[in-house]
């Protein structure tokens, strides 16, 4: 076995080789193919990709909870520094021991707060049930934490908040009683899965500042999972891009964005339309041919072969490329991508 | 002024949507969700207007009320000079020939059990538009190239589409009849990223081909910009700003377009505007405040906002916004 990939330097988390797959009535599906990546402290990595691209399968794997779903085979080390110092693989946890992982080192957040809020019980008692879990604490000192929680969330009326039940709040504030419930027990990672999509963008605003606040106060590390490469842009201090299950770019945010390798990440940006900029009228957007591949039939070679503009039949289609660094801290999946970085390639 | 005074294709005058809340033991009604309240735009020939605006702020509401697929509480809707409100079954029968809607969710309106060629065919039926059953075929074979989906999706059903190939089957059914206007209610929210792309052009396309008028809904304002000649911006059921969509977009006039602008994310840093984070939440419908709709969240409210509603006038050349502080 190779020595830890967090041994001295500041990971927090290093995920290698990562690959989930689920059995299904239709065959196997390879949700996560050989996935690699480090959070450092205190980071914010967004991770992105189109649906059905395994970014969920892949955060639910970091929680040890991949398999909850359905029956899946996960293979690959994930490393995860503990907040005593030591550290342990998530993927050779035994269940107690996850649980006391869960909340206390990672957390999460999804898109619909409904499914991890309980529609029966009032929002204090979900949060108190939160911090006595995993730590030893009287209820009254868990109610007064909880009700500070609320207050950091920017909740109006926390007190009101705290005796009412999910249904009664708007999308807005259930995704923060959801924030407070995954912050009670000081993660060092929050894991947010798509958590203001299914919100206004001037409440994803609200929201956004408060991650980004909290962040500032606790020091956590974030992975912020989206479609939306914007919101990537703007949240994150890295992102690495999902295709069909697996990465196939990752990079500072600002390299990522500016000088994307991958010929997925240009055209994806290239087809977003963007507010504001020059246009003439009846401008068309770049569109990216063909469809989201399934995920029973993954294109062999590079999964993308089918819709790339710069395929070459009987290398693209038959040779998976690996993940080659293209720059400081750039790494990209792609067999053209010099020539296409050169504009070499046609 | 003199000339020739056009009748614009589509004109809404004043339109109010309140729906009823019924409740109690003995059933009464209790109050009123108010919905759309006081709105009125025009939609020319061949223009796209696009209505902006967040959740439950009445999008929806408004684009049935003009296609009468609900019925308004008050106020007025013309087509060609016609009064739609007044129509009879059989001249609603043909408005509805000119006027189509294409849905937000291509997974569920689609019928699942009929297959590609019957539910593009379906129209041609209802309206009586072919000859006979060759003629009909070979129609809808027309309106699929038109979206780009060759003859031999004829026989597929919805479910072995992609969500992409099922708006255009939608966008088909929609084009079957020759429509003048179409109501598009977030015709491309639930594609995914790579696949909005075709779509949002497959509009552009038509509009200039057959020269559509479209009322385009969505809550995605970077498309909106790209896809319309004027926007809306509608918040708790009014209208709070119209302009050109360029101009509006660079230079919004209303505090809430203005946040709502800010608050799109970009990815390129160079673009990235100052972001005005609105307090609290969207107030209930069904008690609205007083004055100015959005003065509780507005940061430049003064205790005036909350005494009148304030009228869309115009503000600078060919823009209007409703707001006292302008
Ligand atoms: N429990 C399961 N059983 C079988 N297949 C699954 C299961 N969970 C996920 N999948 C499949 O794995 C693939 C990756 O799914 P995943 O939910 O991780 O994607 P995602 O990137 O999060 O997509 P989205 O943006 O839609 O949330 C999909 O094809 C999905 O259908
Ligand atoms: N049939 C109905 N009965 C009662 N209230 C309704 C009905 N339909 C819509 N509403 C309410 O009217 C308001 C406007 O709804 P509408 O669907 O028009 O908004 P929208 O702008 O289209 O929102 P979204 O972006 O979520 O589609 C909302 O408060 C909604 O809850
Ligand atoms: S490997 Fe080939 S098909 Fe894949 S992205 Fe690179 S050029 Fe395109
Ligand atoms: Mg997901
Ligand atoms: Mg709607």
């Amino acid at each position: 076995m190779s020595s830890s990939p967090i041994a001295g330097n500041d990971s927090l988390v290093a995920v290698r080789d990562l690959a989930v797959r689920f059995a299904t009535p239709a065959g196997p599906v390879l949700a996560v193919d050989g996935v690699s990546f480090d959070i450092m402290r205190g980071e914010t990595l967004a991770l992105v990709g189109e649906s059905g691209s395994g970014k969920s399968t892949a955060a639910l794997a970091l929680m040890g909870m991949a398999g909850l779903s359905g029956k899946a085979a996960i293979e690959g080390r994930i490393a995860l520094r503990l907040k005593k110092g030591n550290e342990c693989d998530v993927n050779r946890l035994s269940a107690r021991d996850l649980r006391q992982v869960r909340g206390n080192e990672i957390a999460m957040i999804f898109q619909e707060p409904m499914s991890s809020l309980n529609p029966v019980y009032t929002v204090a008692s979900q949060i108190v049930e939160a911090i006595t879990e995993h730590t030893k604490t009287t209820s009254a000192a868990a109610h007064a934490r909880a009700l500070e929680l609320l207050h950091m969330m920017g909740i109006p009326n926390p007190a009101k908040c705290m005796i009412s039940y999910p249904h009664q709040l708007s999308g807005g504030m259930r995704q923060r009683v959801m924030i407070a419930v995954a912050l009670s027990c000081e993660p060092s990672l929050l894991v947010a899965d798509e958590p203001t999509t299914a919100l206004d963008v001037t409440i994803q605003a609200q929201i956004i500042a408060l991650l980004k606040r909290v962040q500032t106060r606790t020091g956590m590390a974030i992975l912020f999972i989206t479609h939306n490469l914007g919101l990537a842009a703007e949240i994150a201090d890295r992102a690495m891009v999902m295709y069909a299950g697996r990465m196939v770019e990752q990079g500072a945010v600002a390299e990522v964005f500016r000088n994307p390798r991958m010929p997925y990440t240009q055209v994806l940006l290239r087809s977003l339309p963007r507010l504001g900029r020059p246009r003439e009228p009846g401008q068309k957007l770049e569109a990216i041919p063909g469809n989201v591949p399934s995920a029973l039939k993954r294109p062999s070679g590079c999964a993308f072969h089918p819709r790339c503009t710069f395929m070459v039949q009987g290398q693209c289609d038959e040779h998976a490329p690996v993940i080659e660094s293209c720059g400081p801290g750039h790494a990209v999946a792609c067999l053209r991508w010099r020539e296409i970085a050169a504009g070499r390639a046609a | 002024m003199t000339g020739q005074v056009t009748v614009p294709l589509l004109d809404v005058r004043s339109l109010r949507k309140w729906y009823d809340i019924r409740g109690g033991v003995i059933p009464h009604l209790k109050g009123h969700v108010q919905a759309v309240t006081d709105v009125s735009f025009e939609i020319a020939r061949n223009e796209v207007l696009g209505l902006a605006g967040e959740s439950g702020s009445g999008k929806t509401t408004i684009g049935r009320c003009v296609l009468r697929l609900i019925e308004p509480t008050a106020g007025e809707v013309k087509f060609d000079g016609e009064d739609v409100l007044g129509f009879a079954p059989e001249r609603l029968r043909r408005f509805r020939r000119d006027a189509q809607i294409i849905f937000q969710d291509p997974f569920s309106s689609l019928d699942p059990r009929m297959t590609v060629g019957e539910i593009v065919a379906e129209p041609l039926e209802v309206q009586k538009l072919c000859a006979n059953a060759p003629e009909r075929r070979d129609r809808v074979v027309e309106l699929l190239d038109t979206v780009s989906l060759s003859a031999e999706y004829l026989d597929r059903y919805p479910r072995a589409l992609s969500g992409g190939q099922r708006q255009r089957v939608g966008i088909a059914r929609a084009l079957a009849v020759n429509p003048k206007f179409i109501v598009a209610d977030e015709p491309v929210s639930s594609l995914d990223v790579s696949i909005q792309a075709q779509v949002v052009n497959l509009l552009v396309d038509l509009r200039a081909k057959f020269g559509l008028a479209i009322l385009f809904i969505s809550h995605d304002i970077a498309v909106m910009e790209h896809l319309s000649d004027r926007i809306a911006v509608i918040y708790l059921g009014r209208i709070m700003e119209v302009g050109p969509a360029e101009a509006l977009c660079r230079d919004p006039k209303h505090p809430y377009t203005e946040a709502l602008l800010s608050a799109v994310p970009d990815p390129d840093p160079a673009y990235r505007r100052q972001r005005i984070v609105l307090d609290g939440d969207v107030p209930n419908p069904v008690n609205p405040p007083s004055g100015c709709v959005f003065r509780t969240r507005c940061p430049r409210a003064i205790a005036d906002c909350a005494h009148m509603v304030p009228p869309l006038r115009e503000v600078a050349s060919g823009r209007q916004a409703a707001c006292i502080r302008l």
